[in-house]
């Protein structure tokens, strides 16, 4: 058995999914931009500010903002959320619908582990 | 070229990076046919080898293109449209690696890359052994993807993947792709990368 990001394979055939306490990439990028979107309708941004919004550690958060900036999500120099970001923010809601109607929703970790 | 407005998610497909690996997913043949058929058009405006695998009738497919005034005439001319009625190679007796490996030879035959494919390899993902078949290939080409100097648009029926695991199958199609495009009706179509479904790295 091994894990691979939120899927779970046994024998390389993916079970499903996610341990629940551990948020995935999209829930993680969706609330650093919301944070960022909701700094930037009250003027400067500072990335202080958005990390006390986000309740992050300073280590984590500063991973995930170069991750941002890594998927273009975020510009370079600012956090300044970038056209593909508000994409992202605008498509969060169809994603989750679409994952809800494939079912496929998240599992506990202890359901999960009756698949492995 | 047919305009973004009848369905806006056509501007997803126009700005994939290439080149990509990707997949559509619909639930209706007809918001799956504007997707696959703008992913062919981009590739043929561009140059690109483009090979329509099928295991329809090629007429079929041409009519369908024609329909979307896709000019397959001139790209046929241009030896830049390619449709093939492909085999079941689950019926090989060499198996899945060999018979994968001599199908994309057979169509890129008269071709030269970058190549860009749409369809599916195994006709009938309804059944157990046709699924994990499809999701075998699916690994060794997802893995493989740099070698292969292509774009590959996969294209799936949901209600044609096999019920009773299907969540299991999806979640495994999306782990071997790079995008993903739900093709449904225009206010719940969404193109994403299915890396976004994975957690951080500790």
């Amino acid at each position: 058995m091994s894990t691979k990001g939120s899927f779970i394979y046994q024998n390389d055939v993916c079970i499903l999914m996610a341990r629940r306490e551990k948020r995935t990439k999209l829930e993680i990028f969706y609330d650093i931009l919301t944070a960022i979107q909701n700094e930037s309708s009250s003027g400067e941004v500072k990335p202080t500010r958005v990390q006390q919004r986000c309740n992050m550690s300073f280590d984590k958060f500063s991973r995930y903002m170069e991750a941002l900036k890594n998927e273009g999500l975020i510009h370079d120099s600012s956090p300044i959320i970038t056209e593909k970001g508000t994409k992202l923010l605008q498509d969060y809601d169809k994603i989750k619908d679409f994952l809800n109607k494939m079912k496929l929703e998240y599992v506990s970790n202890e359901e999960a582990s009756h698949y492995v | 070229m047919y305009d973004v407005n009848i369905y806006p998610t056509l501007k997803d497909v126009d700005n994939l990076n290439e080149p990509n690996h990707s997949m559509v997913l619909y639930d209706n043949a007809k918001y799956g046919n504007l997707v696959k058929y703008r992913y062919l058009e981009n590739g043929l405006k561009k140059g690109e080898h483009t090979i329509f695998l099928t295991h329809d009738k090629v007429t079929l497919v041409e009519d369908e293109i024609a329909s979307l005034d896709i000019d397959i005439d001139n790209f046929k001319r241009k030896n830049l449209l390619h449709i093939y009625q492909i085999e079941n190679i689950l019926e090989r007796q060499d198996g899945l690696t060999s018979g994968y490996n001599d199908l994309l030879k057979t169509v890129t035959a008269d071709s030269k890359p970058p190549y860009r494919f749409i369809g599916c390899t195994i006709p009938d993902v309804s059944t157990l052994k046709g699924i994990q078949a499809e999701l075998f290939i699916e690994r060794l080409f997802h893995s493989n993807f740099s070698k292969y100097q292509c774009s590959f648009l996969c294209t799936y029926d949901v209600n044609s993947i096999e019920r009773t695991n299907r969540p299991s199958w999806i979640a495994q199609l999306l782990q071997n792709h790079h995008n993903l495009i739900y093709a449904t009706d225009p206010a719940n179509a969404v193109t994403f990368d299915p890396d976004l479904l994975n957690t951080f790295q500790d």
